[in-house]
């Protein structure tokens, strides 16, 4: 984050939801801020999983793989290569 | 955070575990896991014949995909149940499975309900007015039916399901909250072949979360069906695992103590063998599955009803 700029702001991507927070608190402490329980999802930067003491950085996007069988009709593949 | 083995960048934290580990040391400690739990729970050795159930799903595959690695002779069974619920589910699931067993030139059998049967399992549901608006009873009546069928025709040893520990744990709540005594006394890693022709039923990853199962399909790269079975919306086992993951984010580990406790109960006698299942099965005069039914068994006659009522429904009306 550049300093003086305004920062922007981290998306996590859950399913078909689209969430905005702001950057430099954990994944975790997000997640908790959002009401989505860390242990049903597993969070991913750029396709790769990362583990949830990750600060969240300006403006990045944070995909998040449910984990919790059920409740997804139609909803959008996080994984990479899938589509979205 | 940092991989415990190799000091690299973590791909996965297992906070019940206060172990956190790299992609490279993941792929290997869950195989190593599983072949633990297959020892501790006498499930399995490599000169058996095992049939894995396959859904297409993350849990079935990555347990294919595990027990391949470690050795042991595993074929999958897919069974096609006619679900499509505006995603073409099974027909996506069954082609991820098809793919999964071409891609490492493992066996896949696989069964088609509406071929076999003449419906499938939403017709099936609708036709009998079983489990109102949701096929799920038939469903698992079905499936259950036909995986011991196939194990006991094609001379398989063991069939393994892919139930990992939020399953188990969310069964298990389940059972508590209604004290189904039956159904807890028959809960365990293993269910043990019965005479008459019940297949021995074992679930290797009983004691991996969800999250590490799920982590485990996508770090090895297998393709899953990310949409889960569209029946199972609402479905109250989801609640339990909702409800059990608040109680883990608040004390690491409380899932598996959850767990282990219980089976440890079991152990000293808690749940009576007479309990579970009835030593007094007779086999089905119609299929040869045991039942505790007095003449045709569940499934029998649940088909036999379907076909009824198609008949009855195929029928020219009289003018």
């Amino acid at each position: 984050m550049r300093r003086g700029a305004n920062p922007m702001p981290a998306t996590l991507k859950l399913r078909d939801k689209v969430y905005e927070v702001p950057p430099g608190m954990t994944v975790r402490d997000a997640l908790l801020r959002l009401g989505i329980e860390p242990e049903s999802v597993l969070p991913t930067r750029g396709g790769q999983l990362i583990t949830d003491d990750e600060h969240l950085q300006d403006g990045e996007v944070i995909r998040l793989v449910a984990v919790i069988s059920g409740g997804a009709q139609g909803a959008s593949d996080p994984r990479p290569g899938r589509p979205r | 955070m940092k991989c415990r083995s190799c000091g690299q960048t973590a791909a996965i934290n297992m906070r019940h575990h206060k172990l956190a580990l790299c992609r490279e040391h993941y792929l290997g400690w869950i195989p190593e896991q599983t072949e633990r739990f297959i020892h501790k729970y006498d499930m399995f050795t490599r000169d058996d014949r095992v049939l894995v159930a396959v859904s297409g799903g993350k849990d079935s595959l990555a347990l294919w995909d595990v027990l391949t690695r470690l050795g042991y002779s595993a074929d999958g069974l897919y069974i096609g149940l006619g679900i499509d619920g505006g995603i073409g589910y099974s027909a996506e699931s069954q082609r991820l499975a098809q793919a999964f067993a071409d891609a490492n030139r493992l066996q896949l059998q696989v069964v088609d309900v509406a071929e076999l049967e003449g419906a499938s399992i939403p017709d099936a549901a609708r036709l009998t007015h079983r489990g109102r608006d949701k096929p799920c009873s038939v469903c698992g009546l079905t499936k259950r039916h036909i995986m011991n069928r196939v194990a006991r025709d094609g001379g398989y040893d063991v069939l393994a399901t892919g139930h990992n520990l939020d399953d188990e744990a969310a069964t298990l709540f389940g059972n508590t909250l209604t004290w189904s005594t039956g159904y807890l006394a028959r809960q365990g890693p293993v269910l043990p072949a019965m005479a008459g022709g019940l297949a021995r039923k074992v679930k290797p990853f009983c004691r991996l979360y969800e999250r590490e199962t799920a982590a485990y399909a996508l770090l090895r790269g297998i393709d899953y069906i990310y949409d889960e079975c569209p029946f199972a919306v609402g479905a109250t086992s989801i609640d339990h695992k909702e409800t059990l993951n608040r109680l883990e984010a608040a004390r690491p580990g409380a899932k598996l103590a959850f767990y282990l406790s219980f089976l440890e109960a079991k152990r000293n006698g808690a749940f009576p063998q007479e309990l579970g299942p009835s030593s007094a099965l007779l086999p089905c005069p119609r299929c040869g599955q045991p039942t505790s039914a007095p003449e045709a068994c569940a499934f029998c006659r649940t088909w036999d009803k379907v076909r009824a009522r198609r008949s009855a429904l195929q029928e020219p009306t009289t003018p």
